[in-house]
């Protein structure tokens, strides 16, 4: 073991690894963002008794649940140009994939968490005149947003890792930075070692941020 | 003294278990109606029907004289008006005593948080509840709780209270407290429609009792006539099953 490391050539050109660092989070953020704006009303549909709405959510939710990330990036990376003849954004092909898949974890987070508020609460709600909308908004959800809190911070932790993903269909996020800079430096230890670094610094704060949250929910229980 | 609520030959099915068999009802205006009868006979279900809680199979409801359709606009105006009490509490547990009462005054009927407040505070202040309007339901008593849920109906100004039960959930020594606020309700000649099994507070409470067996009314009067001078077998038989009960 006669390794030195040298960071010298990572450190010259660590302005790539800082422009990576930025799609990485615009990444996280907007697939995190899509998710949750989706994954409400999809996680109603599929909470539904009316098959009309109950069925086409549960198909979409368990075809992103039962096949790999990778095959769905790649997929909608593909199908966008070559099925609807659209040249989207590298950026908007590339975090398709991320979206939709977020959106189908945080459907069946909603679904689980409104399921678990107790019918009482609807009808409760419902006797007061509520409509349907108000009902969810001031009454069922603020007591299922505490349970499903967990959920939604773990899913946010794994998917600010899973955007390291989007490298294969070249998006200049931080990893596909960190392949390129190893080809061009034949550093790979180095540049991993850095690389690792960034998402942990990353990435940590929203860790923090989940502690913070849960620690601030068990508190005014 | 006109009609406030109708129910005509109202039908509830739950998948093969016919519930309701054609029940008809009017409740006049100040009318206080205790209904009873055995467990799963449809009390809750016929009580449930009159503010669409449950949609009839058929049959129609009528309120002030007009058929309530099942828009979610009309649901919501006739819920207004026919307000309802549970027997499992049921308060927001997110919410104070407080916010439970306002919650709907500003959500539903678009008040400012100040009106409703103050429409709040006398409700509460109406069934002894005012010391504890900053409480969490969490930290109210099985009774406490009732009387909250009672003064969050009253609040919307509803015309008829619909009331399933609402001493059944409570601890005994909690059970009178929430009598005496209803018996104040009676005393300001609120229109209310009870689903009970204390029959001693029935027979006072009530203008009129309705006997309801197996999805329908079997037997209606005063509570002199039902009570302690039945006409069917039925309604004596299950008289007899209270031998606690006294007037
Ligand atoms: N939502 C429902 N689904 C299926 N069956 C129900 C439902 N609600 C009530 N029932 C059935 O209807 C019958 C009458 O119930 P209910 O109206 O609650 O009776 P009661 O209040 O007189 O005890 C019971 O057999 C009950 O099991
Ligand atoms: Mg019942």
């Amino acid at each position: 073991m006669s390794y030195t490391f040298d960071f010298s050539d990572v450190f010259s050109n660590i302005d790539l690894l800082l422009v990576g660092v930025r799609y990485t989070v615009l990444l996280w953020i907007v697939a995190f963002a899509f998710g949750m704006a989706v994954g409400l009303p999809l996680g109603l549909a599929r909470g539904s008794s009316r098959r009309l709405l109950h069925l086409p959510a549960t198909a979409y939710v368990e075809v992103f649940r039962n096949t790999p990330m990778l095959v769905q990036l790649l997929w909608f990376y593909y199908a966008f140009p070559t099925l609807t003849g659209w040249q989207v954004p590298t950026f908007v092909a590339a975090s398709a994939g991320l979206c939709l898949n977020t959106s189908a974890y945080c459907a069946e987070t909603f679904r689980a968490g409104l399921q678990a508020t107790g019918r009482g609460q609807y009808e409760a709600g419902r006797a007061l005149g509520m409509p349907e909308t108000t009902l969810l908004r001031r009454i069922i959800l603020p007591q299922a947003v505490s349970r499903m809190l967990p959920a939604f911070t773990n899913r946010a932790i794994e998917l600010g890792k899973m955007t390291a993903i989007a490298s294969v269909v070249t998006l200049p996020e931080l990893m596909y930075e960190a392949r390129i800079m190893t080809s061009n430096t034949y550093r790979p230890l180095e540049v991993f070692t850095v690389v690792a670094l960034i998402y942990f610094v990353t990435i940590y704060p929203v860790t923090l941020l989940s502690y913070w949250l849960e620690a601030r929910q068990r508190r005014s229980a | 003294m006109g009609v406030v609520v109708r129910a005509e030959k109202l039908h509830k099915t739950f998948g093969t278990l016919e519930v309701l068999k054609g029940v008809d009802l009017d409740v006049q205006e100040g009318e206080r109606i205790a209904i009873l009868g055995k467990s799963g006979s449809g009390k809750s279900t016929f009580l449930r029907c009159l503010n669409f809680m449950e949609m009839p199979s058929s049959g129609r409801v009528y309120f002030d004289g007009a058929p309530v359709g099942t828009s979610q606009a009309e649901l919501c105006r006739l819920r207004i008006n026919v307000g309802m009490v549970f027997q499992s509490l049921n308060l927001f547990p997110h919410m104070t005593a407080m916010g439970n009462v306002m919650e709907a005054l500003v959500s539903v009927k678009g008040m400012t948080k100040a009106q409703a407040r103050a429409i709040a505070s006398e409700q509460l202040g109406r069934v002894d509840m005012l010391s504890k309007s900053e409480s969490y339901p969490i930290n109210l008593s099985g009774g406490q709780q009732q009387r909250v849920a009672i003064a969050r109906a009253l609040a919307m100004e509803p015309r008829v209270l619909l009331l399933d039960e609402p001493t059944s959930s409570l601890d005994p020594e909690l059970v009178g407290e929430v009598l005496k606020v209803i018996n104040a309700l009676a005393a300001r000649k609120m229109t209310m429609v009870l689903v009970t099994h204390e029959l001693g507070f029935a027979y006072h409470f009530a203008s009129r009792v309705i006997f309801l067996h197996d999805g329908r009314i079997l037997e209606q009067g005063t509570p002199d006539q039902v009570l302690k001078n039945p006409a069917e077998k039925r309604t004596q038989e299950f008289l007899t099953g209270f031998n606690e009960f006294s007037f």
